[in-house]
């Protein structure tokens, strides 16, 4: 009857929680369908957002998304910006440059924004900023935006991450590409 | 002769035929020691089998929905849920003042993604699925339904550690002898929240990459994953800040959110469970709790329990005639030790009760030996069965002998003993004198 009575495991003390733990490190993600992969949700564990989280991050990570589709840096100011300070983010990433290439956004407005997206997040607590983006050849249709970034990068001290050829981002071998670029510069 | 003349003579007596005696206590420890080793395992295995009834908590444990009483549920162990109903701290003080209430630890819970890296056994990748993240207060683990049953709980204060239940080592094809293999590993939990996003609506994630520190059976909410209530309220507030304003939570017919997905309340006692439940069906709340089922466990334990120490007294009752067929040869043995007795002036109770005595030492000496090595066969059976229970990574068992087993086989040997003397002690006071000095 004893062994009947054991065989379905009993309570035991010997796991009672102790102990503290530091704070996780989180990483938010702002900017535009390039950075959460709206087109990509049926398989959120290939995102170059979930590869840097998972191979990026410490043991213990938040990642927080925040973007919004078809959001210029203008709307990114206006609605995620308000929101970066309760995340308390020890890492930022801003990608947002589609919406204001296919709108024409002059440069000189693209890089005031964008560095209030830098200084905003530096308010919130962000350390490490990264302002990502793809080749001056695939922004043809402003011809002057990934210039526009590395411009804010030098002036605020955030870090730069040129991506590769991003036309196949949509691959999982091209979201493999943007993480290692970002991971490689959070290093 | 005084009783303690009678004590002395029957205590030298006893010594004076060491052989007869030794075989006599023997067989009284035999069978008091085969009482005491049923009746201790006995307790154990109940303990042990309330214990998994209760899945490690109280069994006088209460699960409170945050959800309206079903009338008709209310005395099932397992009452369905009426309507969604909030649970807020309003109703948790209500209940806390409840009378025959001893403890009520709060449940939260929230919807997640689940994206984890570990392979199944079949060393497929598994899908991302949705399920529950449950958070409770971790100081009150003693409380609470909750058993451990490999690693440890998520730290006190933890937001990125979690335990997993059995239901997600099945998902991954493993039994509950692989628990250890998925600590240490990581899962990635995603709470959603929806958002008006130019006109469309979707959702935006909070992704938290977790240590899995534990494995634990835990029936304290519906998740297969338990954490420390504050990383749970980091994911519920994540949820709520949703143009939705956390409809994903789920919201009674008021359209509240519930800021607790429900209670785990301690009665005070047993007895106290179904007059608790009915309190808590009248402030407004769906409970549930395994009483009917322990009651009905308990009688059949009962029922076991009257078995085995039907055996034991059986036992008890051979040695007792055993003590009497002894103690009829001492009478015949003794004859003139009777007869000069009664010639010096002994009368016939004088000599009935120092047999009486004399059988009731026997009984009581190898009644305490009996409970000794009774007590010593309990540790043996468990020392088996806790290897058994080892090799299987199961929690041992602790054996524990009750005082009232203890009192009661000393106190049963020693009556029996004393009973089975009647015989043999009246036919030495009946025994006339003369006879008994001729020793005819």
């Amino acid at each position: 009857m004893v062994l009947a009575a054991c065989t379905s495991g009993g309570p035991s003390l010997a796991g009672a929680p102790t102990g503290t733990e530091a704070r996780p490190s989180t990483l938010v993600a702002m900017g535009a369908i390039e950075t959460s992969n709206l087109d990509r949700r049926d398989d959120p564990e290939d995102t170059w957002t979930q590869l840097v989280l998972t191979h990026g991050m410490p043991a213990a990570a938040v990642f927080v998304d925040l973007a919004g589709q078809n959001v210029t840096a203008e709307r990114v100011i206006d609605t995620q910006l308000p929101e970066l300070a309760a995340l308390h983010p020890n890492v930022v990433t801003i990608w947002v440059e589609s919406a204001d290439v296919r709108l024409a956004t002059p440069a000189v407005t693209y890089q005031s924004e964008l560095t209030r997206l830098v200084t905003g997040a530096r308010q919130a607590g962000a350390r490490t900023v990264l302002l990502l983006t793809p080749p001056a050849t695939e922004q043809n249709l402003s011809g002057g935006l990934a210039a526009s970034v590395a411009q804010v990068a030098s002036q605020t001290g955030a870090t730069l991450v040129q991506l590769g050829d991003t036309s196949d981002r949509y691959t999982d071998a091209g979201q493999r590409r943007i993480a290692n670029s970002v991971i490689a510069a959070l290093r | 002769m005084t009783w303690f003349d009678a004590i002395r003579l029957a205590v030298r007596t006893v010594r004076g035929r060491p052989g007869r005696a030794v075989l006599t206590v023997v067989a009284v420890a035999l069978a008091a020691a085969l009482l005491t080793a049923l009746l201790t395992i006995s307790t154990t295995a109940e303990t042990r089998v309330l214990d998994q009834l209760s899945t490690g908590g109280p069994l006088a444990g209460i699960k409170v929905a945050a959800a309206a009483p079903d009338p008709t549920q209310i005395d099932q162990d397992n009452a369905k849920p009426g309507r969604p109903k909030a649970l807020d701290a309003a109703a948790v003080r209500r209940i806390q003042g409840l009378p025959n209430v001893r403890a009520v630890v709060p449940v939260v819970s929230a919807p997640v993604l689940v994206l984890t890296s570990t392979r199944t056994k079949g060393g497929h990748r598994l899908n991302p699925f949705f399920d529950q993240v449950v958070g409770v207060d971790l100081t009150k683990i003693a409380q609470l339904p909750v058993t451990l049953v490999a690693g440890q709980l998520p730290a006190l204060d933890s937001l990125s550690q979690v335990a997993v239940t059995e239901g997600y080592l099945e998902r991954l094809g493993l039994s509950r002898l692989d628990a250890p293999r998925v600590v240490g590993t990581t899962v990635v939990l995603a709470s959603p929240r929806l958002v008006n996003d130019g006109g469309q609506t979707r959702y935006q994630g909070r992704w938290v990459k977790m240590s899995i520190v534990g494995v634990v059976a835990q029936d304290a909410g519906d998740g297969q994953f338990l954490a420390t209530t504050a990383a749970v309220t980091q994911a519920r507030d994540w949820s709520a800040s949703g143009d939705d304003h956390g409809r994903l939570l789920g919201q009674d017919s008021n359209g509240v959110v519930s800021p607790y997905a429900g209670l785990f309340v301690v009665a005070r006692g047993l007895d106290n469970v179904a007059k608790v439940r009915l309190e808590i069906t009248a402030v407004g709340y769906s409970t549930s709790a395994p009483e009917n089922l322990i009651a009905s466990v308990r009688r059949y334990l009962r029922v076991v329990e009257i078995v085995l120490s039907a055996v034991g007294l059986i036992a008890l009752l051979v040695a007792a005639l055993g003590i009497t067929n002894a103690m009829l040869a001492a009478v015949r043995e003794r004859r003139r030790e009777i007869g000069v007795l009664k010639a010096i002036g002994a009368r016939d109770r004088d000599i009935y009760r120092t047999f009486l005595l004399e059988a009731a030492t026997l009984g009581f000496i190898g009644g305490a030996l009996g409970a000794f090595v009774g007590w010593l066969i309990a540790l043996a059976v468990a020392a088996v069965v806790n290897g058994y229970l080892a090799q299987q990574r199961l929690s041992g068992i602790h054996v524990s002998l009750p005082l009232s087993v203890i009192v009661g086989v000393l106190a049963g040997s020693t009556l029996l003993a004393f009973a089975a003397g009647i015989l043999p002690a009246a036919r030495a006071a009946r025994m006339p004198a003369r006879e008994a000095v001729s020793g005819v």
